[in-house]
């Protein structure tokens, strides 16, 4: 029996879907949003993997929440408690290590150790950062203009873009047409000659994609990792007390206090459209839930082929979105520990557990690990990003006991002759071995571990090809052309349905910046 | 006293002397090699032997330029096959001239290539005609505040708009793509991709898979017979300078050969004059370089006379050469395609290509290197030939040895590679010389061997080219010009830097008048 008690329906309850459900709610609109697994939070999740120890089994940090959002939807009242990770510590092979802390003197001293000349540099640096984000931070809370329509609305959105980027002057411009264009290698070779402290940057500028340091369009992935860094601190990431499962938490708690329903298993099988009008949704259980909004959090290729019917889409559309490009390059691996790893270059316990632990030792050593990927198979060596939640937020293991989250780069989703099970663990002890060169009691200490390759993630999640940003941050897939060229505004050709993921603009990352702008549209349209 | 003193002799400093000396000015060239005409003069390499090591394809010669100088040259028009790779067992891919003649022998290879080759090759046409129209003017300035240069900006809006909205939004989407996605989003015959890729990373250190490469299979088509794909001009390189010279004979331009510039002398912020590399003081009211702009900014001008943010925005130019080339001397030719008229290019796929890009990261000569083969690219005594191969990838910086030890390891293996490939290759060759990217720096002058003066790389490329905030030609000195293809369009462009700087010289001259 079909029920039409809705305004508007959300596909999917990722932190996205969860924004533009709340701001709708806030509206005044009857919100339902619909999610498939038995919790909320998407790739945002906290769950007990192996009794008493709670992960964030994807997503994992966080520095670009959008601050209104967290002001709109007063999400500290509703428990969000960011805990900063104040620094990242880069193991070298010859017994020495690289630090970046949360004092920037202590950062500076320690960079001066290695090289005196990038000590200065990165005060100059990091000035033109703070530059670059403020440049780029209003870009993000914009809808994107067209810059290849008449309409009236997108000459206006172009002439305030560029207005905006006349505002930067000439020299901010071209710094941040570089940032766009370059590599992050050749980037960062123009400022810095340490090589394990540009690996440990440039590791930032490939967190995601497929590309290689070397490769062109890098760097500017360097700077959405950079967009936390306004502060001056040498990364200002944060980890949610609880997980990043309670950054999803408090904004569905926020949604529900503003009137929306939130509904778990409950998977969405198609939109229903009738006469070119979106009318609701079919779950997999063939109930019919009616609403004249619908909204999908989903990806550009589950939003446009899976739920619709393509064949009621006009062609230039599916072309777009059947070369937009996922291609997951990362994967994940959960450790519950009985002790904390004892790093060979600094040893016991100590700050570096509080922060992130980056292995990237030098620039060839990230080259090795995209051939890797290139060629097919996943990186015998891997980059990887490791912290600790529980030395941050002791809830997350059994007293004594701690949880480490391992992200990896790379893991391609097309591997050579697939994924299976034997892979995954081939993957798993790559991991292992690789990190038990840098803290050899690693091995002994792990009770449990939980390798997720980009097929798991996608299985999981429902993130096509385990593309961590529902779709590549490449150049040719930003701003007005993400996912797909007319169709960056959040609408669709169906009146009615919507996109709010991360496939949209500004996507990537726990923005919600894309929930958001979706939100304002569909209000806007009403 | 000269007017206007013009440094190198290539094509573009012959452009700029013939526009300036059109207009009134006297106008030396100074040369430091025995002949006029750069990359494209040939060297007699072995006896009777002559061929241009470092002409691929000459390039194209835009209409602005020859009938702003008044020359004609007819190009040559394209015909047969354009470009060949073998794939063993005596078949080859060809690519020919004319979309349907090329769209007929794809079919051997996929039927579905086949079916997509006339819109791939209209659109990519489409695509760089665009860029051809960016080329033919100074580079639009996008970080515009005046009102004039907001007109760039409109006619640049213009005429990225009279493509139509698909094509509007394929440019802008091409352009920062890798050359491989694009090519993967049209084709499915490896054969087929890693030839037409072998086009876009040509002169380059990254490999297919390398964003931006897109930008350079556009580049590398501007100016190509509209038909063709992966051809040339069709431009003959000796007719190019001899009419080159010929004009600039008749207008009154002073050419010295055997004159090398050992520096710009600068004075209270300007220009003063040249002193060779002879002692003798040249004095000019204008300098205009065609040199690389690290040579002719940092190493001709005192430093001191430079802003250092400016010195830094130059040192960071990136140059990074990676191709040897290798003149051979032949007895006779291998068995080749019937019509073959371009280039036959070692790239059975793009993932053949990358792997040979690898080596440049690890500052290695590739083992397996992408080789491009231009038969008959010279003169050779009667029954015998001439070929040129361009091998890349073998990188300028190596991390071990040097390039004296490793120049002949790169000449035989280049020559067992196509020998494994064009069966019979190798017995025909009776002498070879090569240049490798030091080579190139020594002979040519050409900066860590870099044929491009920059690396054609999105950054470098437009209002970034030679430096930002620098595309126009006149530099921080007064008096002082850049006029290589280190500027605006840059390499592949016969004359165009010259022709487009010559312009900023006469506007600043009228103006101090």
């Amino acid at each position: 029996m079909a029920t039409n008690a809705w305004d508007a329906i959300i596909i999917g309850g990722g932190h996205n879907g969860l924004v533009t459900a709340a701001y709708l709610a806030r509206a005044g609109k009857k919100t339902l949003v619909l999610e498939r697994r038995h919790l909320i939070g998407g790739a945002a999740v906290s769950e007990e993997v192996f009794p008493g120890f709670t992960f964030s089994v994807f997503s994992y940090v966080v520095s670009l929440l959008r601050p209104e959002i967290v002001r709109d939807l007063e999400l500290p009242r509703h428990g969000l408690h960011i805990l900063p990770l104040e620094s990242t510590v880069t193991p070298l092979p010859n017994g020495d290590y690289l630090a970046g802390w949360g004092d920037a003197d202590l950062t500076r001293r320690e960079v001066a150790r290695h090289s005196l000349r990038d000590a200065e540099t990165m005060v100059e640096f990091g000035r033109l950062m703070h530059h670059m984000a403020m440049a780029v931070k209003p870009i993000l809370g914009m809808i994107p203009p067209d810059p290849t329509s008449m309409a009236p609305s997108d000459l206006a959105g172009m002439l305030k873009l560029g207005g905006h980027m006349r505002s930067l002057g000439p020299e901010n411009f071209h710094a941040l047409y570089k940032l766009m264009t370059m590599s992050s290698a050749d980037y960062l070779d123009e400022w810095y000659e340490c090589d394990p402290l540009k690996a440990t940057k440039s590791a930032s500028g490939i967190i995601g994609t497929f590309l290689s340091p070397r490769s062109p369009g890098s760097a500017y992935v360097l700077l959405h990792h950079y967009m936390g860094e306004i502060d001056g601190a040498f990364r200002a990431w944060g980890f949610a007390k609880g997980g990043t499962g309670s950054i999803s938490n408090a904004i569905g708690s926020a949604a529900r206090a503003l009137g929306a329903t939130i509904r778990t298993e409950a998977s969405v099988a198609k939109v229903l459209v009738k006469a070119g009008r979106a009318t609701g949704v079919v779950l997999d259980s063939g109930e019919e839930i009616l609403a004249p909004l619908v909204v999908s959090g989903l990806d550009p290729r589950r939003t446009f082929l899976d739920l619709v019917d393509p064949t009621q889409l006009p062609d230039d559309l599916v072309t777009a979105v059947r070369r937009f490009k996922f291609r997951g390059s990362s994967g994940k691996v959960n450790l519950a520990l009985s002790e904390l790893p004892s790093f060979t270059s600094l040893p016991g316990v100590g700050p570096l557990h509080r922060g992130a632990v980056s292995i990237s030792p030098s620039m060839e050593y990230l080259e090795r690990a995209y051939d890797d990927a290139k060629y097919g198979e996943f990186s015998k060596r891997p980059y990887m990003d490791i912290v600790f939640p529980s030395m941050l937020d002791p809830g997350m293991a059994p007293p004594g006991k701690h949880v480490m989250s391992v992200f990896v780069q790379y893991a391609p989703y097309h591997l050579n002759g697939g994924w299976t099970d034997a892979k995954r663990e081939a993957f798993g002890d790559a991991v292992i071995n690789t990190i038990a060169e840098h803290a050899p009691n690693l091995k002994a200490a792990i009770l449990h571990r939980q390798v997720l390759t980009p097929l798991d993630i996608e299985r999981m999640t429902g993130l096509s090809e385990g593309n961590i940003f529902a779709g590549e941050l490449a150049l040719q897939q930003l701003f007005f052309l993400r996912p797909a060229a007319a169709w960056s505004k959040y609408r669709t050709p169906i009146r009615g349905y919507y996109q709010c993921g991360a496939g949209t603009h500004p996507g990537g990352g726990i923005m919600g910046a894309s929930g958001r702008l979706a939100a304002l549209k569909i209000l806007a349209d009403q | 006293m000269s007017d206007v003193i013009v440094i190198g002799g290539g094509t573009n400093g012959l452009v700029a002397a013939v526009a300036l000396a059109r207009a009134g000015n006297k106008v030396v060239v100074l040369e430091a090699a025995a002949q006029v005409g750069g990359a494209l003069r040939d060297i007699e390499f072995l006896p009777g032997f002559k061929a241009a090591p470092v002409a691929g394809d000459v390039g194209w010669l835009p209409a602005e330029v020859t009938r702003g100088i008044g020359i004609a040259v007819t190009p040559r028009l394209a015909s047969g096959t354009v470009a060949a790779a073998p794939q063993g067992g005596g078949r080859w891919l060809e690519l020919k001239a004319g979309t349907e003649a090329t769209a007929a022998s794809l079919r051997e290879w996929s039927s579905r290539d086949a079916e997509r080759w006339p819109a791939f090759a209209e659109r990519l046409h489409r695509i760089a005609g665009f860029l051809g129209a960016l080329y033919a003017s100074p580079a639009p300035r996008i970080d515009a505040s005046r009102l004039g240069e907001f007109l760039d900006l409109a006619r640049l809006g213009r005429r990225l708009k009279g493509l139509g909205k698909t094509e509007m939004v394929e440019v802008l989407r091409t352009i920062p793509m890798a050359v491989a996605e694009l090519l993967d989003e049209w084709f499915e015959s490896e054969p087929l991709k890693g030839l037409i890729a072998s086009h876009a990373i040509n002169d380059l250190g990254q490999g297919p898979m390398a964003g931006g490469t897109a930008f350079n299979l556009i580049d590398a088509h501007v100016g190509v017979a509209p038909a063709t794909v992966r051809g040339m001009s069709g431009l003959v390189a000796g007719e190019v300078v001899a009419a080159l010279t010929a004009r600039a004979r008749e207008v009154g331009v002073e050419i010295r050969t055997g004159a090398r510039a050992r520096q710009i002398v600068v004075e209270n912020d300007r220009v003063k004059g040249v002193v060779t590399a002879d002692g003798a003081m040249l004095a000019a009211g204008d300098v205009v370089s065609t040199l690389d702009p690290y040579r002719s900014l940092l190493e001709l001008v005192d430093p001191v006379n430079l802003d250092p943010e400016f010195i830094q925005m130059v040192r960071n130019v990136r140059f990074r050469g990676v191709v040897t080339k290798v003149m051979v001397a032949l007895d006779g030719l291998p068995t080749l395609p019937a019509a073959l008229s371009g280039v036959v290019a070692i790239a059975q796929s793009m993932r053949y290509l990358e792997k040979a890009s690898d080596a440049v990261k690890y500052g290695r000569a590739s083992e397996d290197p992408y080789v491009e083969v231009r038969f008959g690219a010279g003169s050779a005594p009667a029954g015998k030939q001439v070929a040129v191969l361009h091998v890349q990838y073998t990188p300028y910086r190596l991390r071990e040895g040097s390039w004296d030890g490793l120049r002949d390891q790169v000449a035989d293996r280049a020559i067992a590679v196509v020998n494994q490939h064009v069966p019979g290759f190798a017995d025909r060759v009776v002498g070879r010389v090569a240049l490798s990217p030091a080579d190139l720096e020594r002979e040519f002058g050409w900066r860590e061997g870099s044929a491009t003066q920059g690396e054609m790389m999105l950054d470098q490329i437009l209002f970034m080219r030679p430096v930002a905030g620098w595309a126009r030609y006149a530099m921080p000195v007064g008096g002082l010009f850049l006029a290589g293809s280190g500027t605006h369009p840059g390499p592949g462009v016969i004359g165009g830097s010259g022709w487009l700087a010559a312009q900023a010289v006469l506007a600043a001259r009228k103006q101090k008048r």
